[in-house]
Order: structure tokens, then C-alpha cells, then sequence
């Protein structure tokens, strides 16, 4: 009946009240209120609809709708087909009913990463370390350190108390990972309320969610271990993580080879000795023992260590909190090894062959306790801690061929106390009070029989020290822009005393008394948006030395006013990318460790002494800059970061050799040492192959000066770096990784025609993990290494250990089977090279042996 | 040849402005999503709260339950002594991670998913053929019609509310001339049930965060299924030093991790 019009049924137009087209208005065909069908206007409000043969009748309405404007409905009227409107807006957007509503405080959770444990957690992972090694982003280090994204955490939090402090190693390594919900990664971490929003931090915390089981119950682990050739393993632990009382405590025995000190290692100590500015009180005695092989410990060292410790936290108050720490450490450490020392100086060379078989007696006993109140309106923190060690060190030094028995005996202690208090007053400011006193001793006494310098039998010093360090901060922020004035005064005082076979005189002795005063202002700024971050440090130092020693009737003092600012810049370029800029200016100033004018001995071939006639400082420019590339949608990533420094010294070591002795003493001479460093890396996954490709380049040139037997020397050392690796995952049952590396070093005189020096090492390893069932895990390490050396044959090392662990009773009862050192290599030779000397050191190894080890959770 | 770079470069420009600028949301809808998610076990339905955002040219839906955890979260994350952080985990409940972006005016569809960082997957705009019906029924007094289609391998029947003129509705459902406020298939597996409305408040704005990194599903699945068939090859990628990780949670890899039997989506 209606088909003998167009193919167009209805059309027409839009508008508002001006005449605007609406694009998007709602159009329908409705009848008796229910829509039939319907349409959208276009972008010139234009709308049409196609005929249909069977409805068209039944319309009896066009309805318009727009978000934003009233509902308009007209009748159909048969003849007309076109229906032109216009739209009237209205404040109204939701007359309708409002059903139901819930408050909702809707805030985004800037810093903080969650991370699900029991994601990252695979049947082999014991402790919460081994699953923090998992999780990106964050590196641990052999000693236990923890960093996310290259920074250092500052602090471990246990379900929210930092029950461990800096020694948070005992916690990651002790706590069973299954007893862990979530990690929290805390960026830009401030922990103290009253300075949340005043005060920024780049610091990053982790945060352990416990599971609510894990909360109730006592815990604890029994490690039952026997091994061939004594190699044995024990351990008890008992813990309890309630939320007003934790603690956890545990003792440990073992002789397999694994350095049980760093689990009571402060990892963040030299961090908090640079903010405090404090030249640590180091024995001066150094047996110049061998650097540490590369090597996993279990392969070289010999050791009994015990391990106990003890560590409370009671909450007093919601915000107050009290906790107690104990750690006693014993250990009995044996090393063989042997040396060839060449010193190359111009076109002599010095070379002397040393063995040595030692025996380490470290003692280490510490208690500490704090007091902490964090409110809003403010916060107080007192911590006290005593430290107290005992070693004893015996070697046993064949010198070609000739014996010296060495016996070094260091007793020193510290007790100091730290405090801070913070204040916040209104309109975003806070001001903070901290005071850090610090009393202690360190004697050392070192007995060589018999003498090979002029009869010098025996070397006692005693250097007690008092430290201290108070500051006045305000703090102020404004929106991005957040400022800190500091005022600071730092003072140590220092003593050393010193004589050789009981005589002061003839340079033999020293009684030096060393004092030093530094008042700094420190204005420092921050500007930080999401795009940019912009931090600036002004710090103004006036610095006053005075050192004294009646046995030289010497009384000096000096004083100087230093200027070290500092400038970082970070940008993130689009949504993947950052780069990051540096500058630092720092001015480094002798102590009393560097400015001593009598003769010590420091071992059995090494007397050192410095000239106080000037105070040594040093100056360093620091440059560095970096970019981060990422393409994560590709996998794909490489990062590349450069540094440059240039140091300069104003007065130089003279090295005097004759045989295998060796005297230093310290010159005036302004002179440059300079530092260029290069790194990239890259990282891809590729999808045909299953795998992860890494790789990676260090460039390191090193730039130094000696004064070696009256001759100036510049000397240049290189160290590339090249490495590579991969990562398959065949299936859930295979698992395989492999790295290689090849580091060649190359060390060279500048000033004259000599050779270049050059150590080459290459490094390669593999790992195979089979899980045939998910309750049992077999793993197969296997490495070589090859050093060569100029003046050396080549030596080459393969190494292979095998485990096995069966998880029964529901996983709370585990057997494990350890070979290690299966190739059975018993000695091992590495090649060191740096400016003039070149060594070749020989190690004795622990050579094969097996463990059982039997492991109960309770 | 250099004009027409130029005017290239200042479209690419002002696409990027326009995806960045985020829209003030008008309405806020609450949607009770109820998920068979393994066919085998009818007795366990999956149940989560969720919101849609609507504003005049665009619409998020996102989960409900995620926004009040994260926000107790942060309230209870700042409480405590010296560490300063209590965590009441009491509440903590898994949910749904992704967000679903609509622009019915450009026809674009962004499903906004974290993976360790954050990516926008630009999908086809639904292209839903309803077929409307005449019943009618009130939902919380809103008059409501039905409609029904068959979308990604279910067949669904939805009510929408022509008094509402947004085109659009929970998760990818759209196209109706009126907001959708109910919407189940026809084995009851998948539905979204109205759960309340009320006008927008200030913070909320439609605004596909710009961290996120634009991809296509087809590269985003290569991820997942990477993360599935091998999670540390995953992960290493971001091993390197200095890559900053957006804050995200990994309980959507989980998710990712496992495999449903009876997913939202049957076909693509």
C-alpha cells in the first residue's frame, strides 16, 4: 500500500536550538511506546530509515533521543515523510531515579606494585629470597642485597613492621616463601607519616603480605645435614609474625662452605655511613690476604660457622613500637693458597712468590634497640646499638721460600645512638631534629716471627674515636615543588697510637690526635611531575682540620670552605623510554687513617707512612647519562649508561720496592685520575625459539698515576666486557640456561714503550632443572672457566655439581641430595691485573663432596 | 612531499591530544556480573560488582570491587608504627582487571589490560545487529525493552532503557538506542544484572590512562600466551636495569593462567 513511495520511508534532520546539527541523536519508530525500530543521526544530523513492507504500518511514533537535550516524540503522520526537529538541551542529564547509591572513596594507588607470591613461587623455592629473585625488577645479590630496578631497597617490612632493619637477609632468607601473599614494592617510599607529602624520597621498601594462617601460628624449620668430609649443615628456627608481637630467631651451624656473616650483614651501611659523612674506624692492618676467587664459596671456603639471633618487635600502640636485637657469630676459616706478584716497573720487573696458609677466627656480638613513634603530627625514633668484635688471624707466609708466621689480633667495639625527631606544622612544613653519637676503639696487635724488615717483630695501635653528627631541617613542599634547608654539624675526633716493637721513637710510633669540624647549609630542591624529575643539592661545607703529635712536635690546622652541588635530571619520553642525566662536584678530605707521620706496619712486607706536612684531598667531577629504550608489546629492551670522572689528588703514592718489600709514602703532587665507563645491554624473547636472548658490553678505562721507585708513572688499565646469554623453557618439566663471558684486560704504561699487559677470562655456565614430577626437582650445574695470562700457560677449569630434592609428607618434609664438585678439582688458579702489578694466585679447593640433608617445617 | 609530511605529523599530533584528553563521566551504572566460568561446576558462579562510567561521547566499564579494594587498600596501607604500613588483607578479593573503553562516535573500542605494564588493545568496534522486541519490562522503575543478538558465541537478550539515550552498556554491549541495563545469554553462563545508577562525581573521567601502550589483540594474545607457556621468559624482559614497571596487579596474570573452560567470549 505505502511502496509507491521512495526507498526511503522517513528521513529528515537534527538540530539544537542554533541550528547545529546532532550527530548521534537516538531516532526510533516506535508503536504504542515500544520502539520497532531505530537509527542514529549522522554528522550533519541527517537520518533515514529503509522501508520494511510488514511494519510499516504499525508506526505510530517518531521519538528522538540525545544525551543531553529533551526527549521529543511525534506522531507518524501517513503522507509526510519527512520530520525535521529540533532539540531543546536541558540541565537535567539524570532526572531518573536514582536507584541505589554507594559512597565510594576512588583513589589511585601511585607508588606501590603488588606482587602474587605464590605466582612467582615454583617447587624448588624455599625461602621468600629465592622468590624475590624471580620477580622483575628485583636483584639479589650473593650477600643477600636486595635492589628493585638497580636502587637498593632501604627497608624490608614484615606484613608492615620493619622487624630486621638493614638486616633484613636473615628475614629473606629464613621466612618459608609459602607463609607469603603478596610483595609490595614501595617507590618514592616516605615511611614517616608526619612527612608524607613534605618530603619526597627516591627510596624504595618492600613489604611482605603474611597469609592469614601465617599470622596465627608459631613457625618454625629443623635442617638435619650430614655430609662426606665433615660438610655439614644445621639449622633451627622458630618464628611467630603475630600483629601487635613478632620475632624471629634462629641458630645455624654449618661447614660446607657457606658464609653465614651475611646473613647479619647491615646492607645498608655504607649507605647510612655517607649520609652521615663518617670515616669509619678500620683496622689499619691489612695481612693482604688474596681477593676472593670467583667462585661459588661452597667450592673454596673452609669454614664452622655458628649463627644465633634473636629479634623482637612489640607494638606498644597502634604507633608505637619497641624491638630488641641479638646476634653472636662465630666462625673458624682455613685458606690455602699461593701467589706470584709481579710488579712491573719500567723495564724491571720485581716478582716474588708468597704461600700462605691461614686460619680466621672472627667473633662478632651485637645488641640493638629502638623506640619509634610515627603519628601524623609527628614522629620520634631512638636507636641504640653495641657492637663488640673479636679476631684472631694466623698465617703461616712462605716468601720465596723463607717462612714468616703472622698473627694479627683485632679487638674493636662500638656503641652509638641515633636519634631523630620530626615535627609537622601546618601549611605543608615539617621541621626535623637528628643527633648521631658513636664512641669506639679498635686495637690491633700483629706479632711477625721472624722480623724481615729491620727486626720490626711487633705493630700495636690503639685508635679510639668519637663521632658525632647534628642537623636542624626545615622541610617545605608546595604541590611539585618541595625544598629542604639544613643546617648540619659534623665533628670527629680520632686518636692513633702506634709503636713498632714497643718503641715511639725513630718514626717508629705515632700519637696522633686528629680533630675535625664541618658546619654545612644544605639547600636542596625537587621539582617532580609525572614527566620530569629535577633534583638540585647546594650544599655550602666550611671545613676546620687540626691535627697534633707530640712525638713530632707537630700541631697543624687548616681550613676550608667547599661548595659540592649536585644536579639530576629524569625524563620519561613517551611511555617506555626515561633518560637520566647526573652531575656531582665532591671534595674528599684526608682522616686521621691517611695522615699519620710515623712508620706502621700494615704486614709482614708493607711499612706505610704519610706526609702531614699538607692535608691530601681530592676533588672529583662525576658525569653520567643514560637512556632506557622498551618496546614491551616486541619484548625487546636496551639500556645504555655512561660515566665519566675525573679526580683530582694533590699528593700521590710513592711506592718503593726493593725485593719483595715494599714502603709507601705519601708526595705532594697534583695529579688526575680519570675514569670512562660504558655499558649497554640488550634483552629480547624470541617466539620460535622459547627463549630469552641477553646480551651485554662494558667498556672501563681506567686512568691512574704512581710514583713507583722515584719514577712517575701514568698507567692506563682497559676491561671490556662482553657477555651472553639464553634462557629456554622447553616445558613445564625442562628447563635450560646458559651465559658465557669473555673479559679481557689490558694494562699498559703511557709514558713509555713498555708492553701491554693482558689477563684474558672466559667464563661459561649451564643450568638443567627437570621436574619429571612436581614434587621432585633435579638440577645440574655445569661451568668452565679459562684464564691466560702474558706471562702464564693457560689454565682451564671445568666444575659440576648435581641436586636433588623430594618434597613428601604435603611438602612439609624435604630430602635433599647435594654433589657438589663432582670433577673433583682440588686447586684452582686465577690471573689479576691493575696498573703496574699482575698477580697469579692459586687456591685450594674443597674438592667433591656429598650432603643429605633432611628438612622438617613445622 | 614535505606539506604533506607536515600535515601528517600535525594529524598524528592531534590524534594523540584527542586520545589523551579524558572525558568527565555523567552517569555512573553498577552492574552485578554473574560468570559461569567452569561448565562442570554449575553450583559456582563467579560474581563480581562493576561500574560503567558513561559520559556524552564515551563509556568505561571497569570492576567495581577492584576500585573499593584499592581505595581500602590505601587507607588501611598507611596506618602503622615506624614501618607505617598496616595491610588489611581481610577484604582482599581477586578481581577483574581489564577496563573497556567505548567511542561509539569513532567507532573504536579500547580494552585497556595490564601485563606487568599497561597496554591499549584497540579492538573492532561490535558491529551488533539487534533484533528488538516488543516486551517490555521495568527494572527499578526504569521502563525497559528487549532486544536480543547473538555476539561472540552466546546468544544474548538485553533490556535497555530508551529514557536513557546512551548507546551503550556493560562490557562490549552497545548499540541500542538506550543505556542497556540488563543482559544475560541464553544459558544464564554470562549476565549482567542493574545494580543501581546515579549521576557521576567529579573524579570520575573516562581517560584511558597514558602509560598504557597501544597494541592490536593479536600481539597482546602473543603476550599472554608467552606468559602462559612460559612466565620467566616473560619476565625477564623486564630484568633490566632501569626499566621502571607500571604499578600493577599480578593476579591478572594469574587469570591469564589460567585456562577457563567457558569464557565470555566463544568465538572471536
Amino acid at each position: 500500500m505505502s511502496n509507491v513511495f521512495s526507498q526511503d520511508y522517513i528521513h529528515g534532520k537534527v538540530t539544537d536550538s542554533l541550528r547545529n546539527p546532532i550527530a548521534f541523536a537516538n531516532v526510533a519508530l516506535m508503536n504504542n511506546g515500544v520502539i520497532m525500530s531505530y537509527t542514529q543521526s549522522n554528522k550533519n544530523g541527517l537520518y533515514t530509515f529503509k522501508k520494511t513492507e510488514e511494519n510499516s504500518l504499525r508506526y505510530t511514533h517518531l521519538q528522538f533521543t540525545f544525551v543531553g537535550f529533551e526527549k521529543i516524540t511525534l506522531p507518524i503522520i501517513e503522507a509526510q515523510k519527512q520530520y525535521n526537529v529540533v532539540l531543546k538541551s536541558t540541565d537535567h542529564v539524570l532526572k531518573e531515579v536514582i536507584v541505589k547509591s554507594r559512597p565510594a572513596p576512588i583513589q589511585k594507588r601511585g607508588d606501590t606494585t603488588n606482587f602474587d607470591f605464590a605466582f612467582y613461587k615454583a617447587p624448588q623455592d624455599r625461602s621468600v629470597e629465592d622468590v624475590l629473585k624471580k620477580i622483575p625488577g628485583i636483584e639479589v645479590t650473593p650477600a643477600g642485597k636486595i635492589s628493585y630496578n638497580g636502587k637498593s631497597i632501604t627497608s624490608f617490612f614484615i606484613d608492615g613492621d620493619n622487624l630486621l632493619d638493614d638486616k633484613y637477609a636473615l628475614g629473606t632468607k629464613t621466612i618459608p616463601s609459602g607463609m607469603v601473599d603478596t610483595l609490595q614494592v614501595f617507590e618514592n617510599h616516605q615511611p614517616i607519616r608526619a612527612l608524607s607529602k613534605i618530603s619526597p624520597t627516591d627510596h624504595v621498601s618492600l613489604n611482605i603480605i603474611l597469609n592469614p594462617k601465617a599470622r596465627i601460628k608459631i613457625t618454625g624449620l629443623a635442617n638435619l645435614g650430614l655430609g662426606t668430609s665433615e660438610h655439614a649443615k644445621e639449622e633451627v628456627n622458630l618464628m611467630s609474625l603475630k600483629k601487635g608481637y613478632k620475632t624471629l630467631n634462629l641458630l645455624k651451624y654449618n661447614s660446607d662452605g657457606y658464609d653465614l656473616s651475611k646473613e647479619i650483614t647491615a646492607q645498608n651501611f655504607g649507605e647510612m655511613n655517607n649520609e652521615l659523612s663518617r670515616n669509619l674506624n678500620y683496622p689499619l692492618i691489612d695481612l693482604n690476604t688474596i681477593a676472593i676467587p670467583y667462585l661459588n664459596q661452597n667450592k673454596y671456603l673452609f669454614n664452622r660457622a655458628f649463627l644465633s639471633t634473636t629479634n623482637q618487635l612489640f607494638k606498644l600502640k597502634e604507633d608505637i613500637q619497641l624491638k630488641f636485637s641479638g646476634h653472636y657469630f662465630k666462625d673458624s676459616q682455613r685458606s690455602n693458597f699461593s701467589r706470584l706478584n709481579q710488579q712491573i716497573v719500567l723495564t724491571d720487573t720485581i716478582r716474588f712468590f708468597e704461600e700462605q696458609n691461614q686460619r680466621y677466627e672472627p667473633q662478632k656480638l651485637e645488641f640493638r634497640g629502638d623506640l619509634t613513634i610515627n603519628k601524623k603530627s609527628g614522629y620520634f625514633n631512638n636507636t641504640l646499638v653495641f657492637k663488640n668484635e673479636r679476631s684472631n688471624a694466623l698465617a703461616l707466609v712462605f716468601i720465596n721460600a723463607e717462612r714468616v708466621n703472622q698473627q694479627l689480633k683485632t679487638t674493636p667495639y662500638e656503641f652509638y645512638n641515633e636519634a631523630k625527631y620530626i615535627k609537622a606544622i601546618p601549611n605543608n612544613k615539617a621541621i626535623e631534629l637528628f643527633s648521631f653519637i658513636s664512641k669506639s676503639n679498635n686495637n690491633q696487635h700483629l706479632n711477625l716471627a721472624p722480623a724481615v724488615f729491620n727486626g720490626y717483630v711487633l705493630q700495636q695501635i690503639s685508635m679510639p674515636q668519637l663521632f658525632t653528627n647534628n642537623s636542624l631541617a626545615l622541610k617545605v613542599s608546595n604541590r611539585n615543588f618541595f625544598q629542604e634547608y639544613k643546617l648540619s654539624h659534623t665533628y670527629d675526633e680520632k686518636e692513633i697510637n702506634s709503636a713498632i716493637n714497643g718503641n715511639y721513637t725513630d718514626h717508629l710510633g705515632n700519637q696522633l690526635r686528629w680533630k675535625y669540624h664541618r658546619f654545612q647549609f644544605n639547600p636542596s630542591f625537587n621539582y617532580i611531575t609525572e614527566r620530569i624529575r629535577v633534583s638540585l643539592g647546594l650544599p655550602l661545607n666550611y671545613n676546620n682540620f687540626s691535627y697534633r703529635d707530640d712525638l713530632y712536635a707537630r700541631n697543624q690546622s687548616y681550613d676550608q670552605f667547599v661548595f659540592e652541588p649536585k644536579i639530576a635530571v629524569k625524563i620519561n619520553q613517551g611511555k617506555e623510554n626515561k633518560i637520566t642525566a647526573q652531575y656531582q662536584y665532591k671534595n674528599n678530605f684526608a682522616d686521621a687513617a691517611t695522615q699519620y707521620q710515623g712508620y706502621i706496619l700494615l704486614n709482614y712486607r708493607t711499612l706505610n707512612a704519610y706526609n702531614p706536612d699538607f692535608l691530601s684531598q681530592s676533588n672529583t667531577h662525576n658525569f653520567s647519562l643514560g637512556y632506557n629504550f622498551s618496546k614491551s608489546i616486541r619484548l625487546f629492551s636496551i639500556n645504555v649508561f655512561g660515566l665519566y670522572s675525573i679526580k683530582e689528588n694533590n699528593s700521590i703514592s710513592q711506592i718503593s720496592f726493593s725485593d719483595f718489600n715494599q714502603t709507601t709514602l705519601q708526595l705532594p703532587l697534583i695529579n688526575y685520575n680519570r675514569n670512562l665507563m660504558f655499558n649497554g645491554n640488550t634483552n629480547k624473547y624470541i617466539f620460535d625459539l622459547k627463549t630469552t636472548v641477553k646480551a651485554n658490553f662494558t667498556l672501563q678505562q681506567l686512568y691512574s698515576n704512581q710514583v713507583l721507585n722515584n719514577v712517575l708513572l701514568p698507567y692506563r688499565t682497559t676491561v671490556y666486557t662482553f657477555g651472553a646469554s639464553t634462557d629456554t623453557k622447553f616445558s613445564d618439566q625442562v628447563y635450560l640456561k646458559y651465559n658465557a663471558s669473555y673479559v679481557p684486560t689490558r694494562s699498559k704504561s703511557t709514558a713509555f714503550n713498555s708492553g701491554t699487559q693482558e689477563t684474558k677470562f672466559i667464563n661459561q655456565a649451564m643450568e638443567l632443572v627437570i621436574l619429571p614430577v612436581s614434587s621432585v626437582v633435579f638440577k645440574l650445574n655445569l661451568e668452565h672457566q679459562h684464564y691466560k695470562n702474558t706471562n702464564s700457560d693457560a689454565s682451564n677449569y671445568l666444575f659440576l655439581d648435581a641436586n636433588l630434592s623430594w618434597k613428601f609428607a604435603k611438602a612439609k618434609q624435604e630430602l635433599r641430595f647435594s654433589a657438589i664438585n663432582l670433577s673433583n678439582v682440588k686447586s684452582y688458579r686465577t690471573n689479576y691485573l691493575s696498573a703496574y702489578t699482575s698477580a697469579s694466585s692459586t687456591y685450594q679447593l674443597l674438592g667433591r663432596f656429598f650432603q643429605v640433608n633432611y628438612i622438617f617445617n613445622f | 612531499m614535505k606539506k604533506s609530511i607536515l600535515i601528517i605529523i600535525t594529524i598524528f599530533i592531534s590524534l594523540n591530544l584527542k586520545a589523551q584528553k579524558g572525558e568527565q563521566a555523567l552517569v555512573t551504572v553498577f552492574y552485578k556480573f554473574n560468570h559461569l566460568k567452569d561448565s562442570l561446576n554449575k553450583s559456582n558462579m563467579y560474581k563480581e560488582r562493576m561500574v560503567l562510567w558513561i559520559g556524552k561521547n564515551a563509556s568505561v566499564y571497569k570492576s567495581y570491587d577492584k576500585i573499593v579494594n584499592d581505595s581500602v587498600k590505601k587507607t588501611s596501607v598507611q596506618d602503622d608504627g615506624k614501618g607505617g604500613y598496616v595491610v588489611n588483607t581481610s577484604n582482599r578479593k581477586k578481581t577483574i582487571e581489564n577496563q573497556i573503553f567505548k567511542y561509539p562516535a569513532d567507532r573504536k573500542l579500547v580494552v585497556f589490560e595490564k601485563l606487568i605494564k599497561s597496554y591499549a588493545i584497540n579492538e573492532d568496534y561490535p558491529n551488533m545487529d539487534w533484533k528488538i522486541g516488543s516486551d517490555t519490562m521495568s527494572i527499578s522503575g526504569i521502563k525497559c525493552q528487549k532486544a536480543q543478538t547473538t555476539f561472540k558465541g552466546r546468544n544474548y537478550t538485553a533490556w535497555f532503557a530508551p529514557d536513557l539515550p546512551y548507546n551503550t552498556g556493560p562490557w562490549k554491549l552497545c548499540d541500542l538506542p538506550g543505556l542497556i541495563l540488563q543482559a544475560y545469554d541464553d544459558k544464564h553462563e554470562v549476565e549482567f544484572m542493574f545494580d543501581g545508577l546515579k549521576p557521576a562525581i567529579s573524579t570520575e573521567t573516562i581517560n584511558i590512562p597514558g602509560i598504557a601502550i597501544a597494541t592490536s589483540p593479536a600481539d597482546y594474545k602473543r603476550l599472554v600466551e608467552l606468559l602462559r607457556n612460559d612466565p620467566n621468559a616473560f619476565f625477564a624482559q623486564n630484568e633490566v636495569n632501569g626499566v621502571r614497571l607500571v604499578p600493577s596487579k599480578p593476579e591478572v596474570f594469574k587469570n591469564a593462567y589460567k585456562t577457563e573452560n567457558n569464557p565470555i567470549e566463544l568465538q572471536p
